[in-house]
């Protein structure tokens, strides 16, 4: 029965998830193809050695940003087609013809999609590090021997800030589950995820610090300058050192404590709507 | 025992009454037959059987269980077919049919094959390309598969043409009608319901109006043709009166008591008054379009 439901889950979801993977993944490999083949592009990397190697990998850290924030519209969008397309064209009550509880149905959907949610963040939170990595290799000023260590603790800060990046998407996910659940028509369900997603933003860049320097530490700065007639596309003020790279993601407790227990209630909610829910 | 059960049930969309106050109770290995026209609230009484819809007032059950709230383990011993379309458009009939097997450990085999089979169910078509008639089709095999004790149909020939309206119907009377299973069949088509069901009931403005078996239902509007004139209060007086119609041949009074009437009107020297037995059709408009007050 289960694979049943995870086979037609696949069929109906496999388009959107694609897209999903796409929207997080595919953004680093066009970027990484284009540094690749483009001087001008190349040139911050250019100058780099193992020495100096910490100045621009970091930059490889905006991928996990970019997935808390601005990437939690594609999330929001899985979450709310995960559910609506069966409430509209009404395939809905086809499942609740089965004899399979409608908070089963609902749990696999939400743990498949979740579980989809959750690879593409820590799969392109990799990427995205091993990616600038492989590209600074490239240059041959950068050497394996030379800077696995620091990429080695690049990916361990991206590893640490895809946990946050992940409940916060599956917080989305589910809320705008919930969302589809709730609202009458799609365009209402979306207008909620919008909110839940602009919400979610807000709270997390007042509570939660994404680079926390430490308090007696040099400030740094990001510049970017875009034209043919400056090859340094992206300046950094300074190198990060080692341990400010390891405070990178590591938030308290409380907030990821927070998030969880926050996703967990909006499955649950779901869920519920759903058993509840009268078919018309 | 009742295998379909409702105690004054109702439902209310908005402020449209869909079904108001209907009671019934439909014996196990009853054919049950709901006539009405259009709007009715047939649709509406069978979505409430089926458990889709929450009654607003009264109590639906099947099996001798609530309808409402839905019970997944009930689909083990329930079928459904339903007017509107709502299996998945991306699946084959055959993807169809093997997920439904997966959820059904009742699921018999050989005679979904021998349905299919029989229908000509094209298993690699996409259930969006489906026409109405193979999409009835597949609705029944899915609502037949697994052997259950009740089948609600909710208009299954609506929107065919005649000869194919017949043989659904021929089918359905080989595959559900001798084997005693408790089924509630609505149709606005009156020969359906008369060459299936063993009670009929009938519905208009969300109400039942009318509940009984063909025959019955049939002696309840019978028509009393007066060929001679016959004086104005005698008519008004005919026991069991429900209409009285004036034609260019005489009087026509429609009575739910055909032999008191006949013994009235003769009593008053009426001897040219004859009992025509109307057809379900007949006493359906009756009811329908002239119901007593």
């Amino acid at each position: 029965m289960i694979r049943a439901l995870l086979w037609k889950e696949w069929h109906e979801m496999r388009a959107r998830y694609l897209l999903y993977w796409l929207a997080l993944n595919a953004p680093i490999v066009v970027v990484s193809i284009w540094m690749a083949f483009s001087t001008t592009a190349r040139a911050p990397f250019a100058g780099l050695s193992d020495a100096t190697i910490l100045k621009y990998l970091p930059v490889a850290l905006l991928e996990p940003f970019l997935i808390s924030t601005v990437y939690l519209l594609a999330a929001g969008y899985l979450g709310v087609t995960t559910f609506r397309p069966e409430i509209e064209d009404r395939s809905l009550l086809f499942v609740s013809e089965q004899p399979v509880s409608r908070r089963r149905y609902v749990a696999i959907k939400l743990l498949f999609g979740g579980l989809q949610v959750t690879l593409a963040v820590w799969f392109a939170t990799v990427l995205a590090v091993s990616g600038a990595y492989a590209l600074m290799l490239a240059s041959h000023r950068v050497t394996l021997a030379g800077s696995s260590g620091i990429f080695r603790a690049m990916l361990a800060a991206g590893l640490q800030s895809a946990v946050w990046s992940s409940l916060v998407s599956l917080i989305v996910f589910t809320g705008s589950a919930l969302a589809a659940a709730l609202a009458p028509r799609w365009w209402m369900a979306a207008l909620g995820s919008i909110a839940l997603i602009v919400g979610t933003v807000l709270i997390e860049l007042n509570y939660v610090d994404f680079i926390p320097l430490p308090a007696n530490s040099e400030p740094m700065s990001f510049s970017m300058n875009f034209g043919s007639n400056n090859p340094q596309w992206v300046t950094l003020s300074r190198p990060l050192h080692l341990d400010e790279l390891a405070s990178f993601g590591q938030w308290h407790a409380w907030p990821q404590l927070a998030a969880l227990l926050l996703m967990v209630v909006f499955a649950v909610l779901v869920t519920q709507v759903y058993a509840r829910k009268e078919l018309t | 025992m009742n295998a379909v059960e409702t105690d004054r049930l109702t439902r209310i969309f908005g402020r449209v009454c869909a079904v108001h106050s209907v009671t019934l109770q439909v014996p196990e290995g009853a054919v049950f037959g709901l006539l009405g026209a259009n709007g009715a609230g047939k649709s509406t009484l069978l979505r409430l059987l089926a458990g889709h819809l929450k009654p607003t007032s009264g109590i639906a059950s099947i099996l001798g269980r609530p309808a409402y709230p839905p019970v997944p383990a009930r689909w083990l011993r329930l079928g459904y077919v339903s007017q509107s379309r709502y299996l998945p458009a991306w699946m084959t009939i055959g993807q169809c049919l093997d997920f439904a097997r997966a959820m059904r450990p009742r699921w018999d085999v050989g005679k979904v094959e021998r349905l299919s089979r029989r229908f000509e169910l094209p298993l690699d078509a996409r259930i969006r390309d489906l026409s109405r008639g193979h999409y009835v089709r597949l609705q029944i095999v899915l609502a037949l598969a697994h052997n259950p004790e009740v089948i609600l149909l909710d208009e299954p020939t609506s929107g065919l043409d005649p000869a194919a309206r017949r043989e659904l119907l021929s089918m359905l009377i080989d595959e559900i009608g001798l084997r005693g299973r408790t089924v509630v069949l609505s149709s606005q088509l009156v020969e359906d319901i008369e060459r299936m069901a063993d009670v009929v009931a009938i519905m208009d403005g969300g109400s039942l109006v009318a509940t009984g078996a063909p025959d019955a239902l049939k002696g309840s509007r019978s028509r009393i043709e007066c060929a001679s004139p016959v004086a104005e209060a005698d008519l008004c007086a005919v026991p069991g009166l429900v209409e009285l119609r004036r034609g260019p041949d005489g009087a026509v009074a429609v009575t739910n008591e055909p032999d008191g009437a006949i013994q009235f009107l003769r009593a008053r020297g009426v001897e040219a008054a004859t009992v025509v037995a109307p057809s379900l059709e007949e006493v359906f408009f009756d009811y329908v379009n002239r119901r007593p007050q």
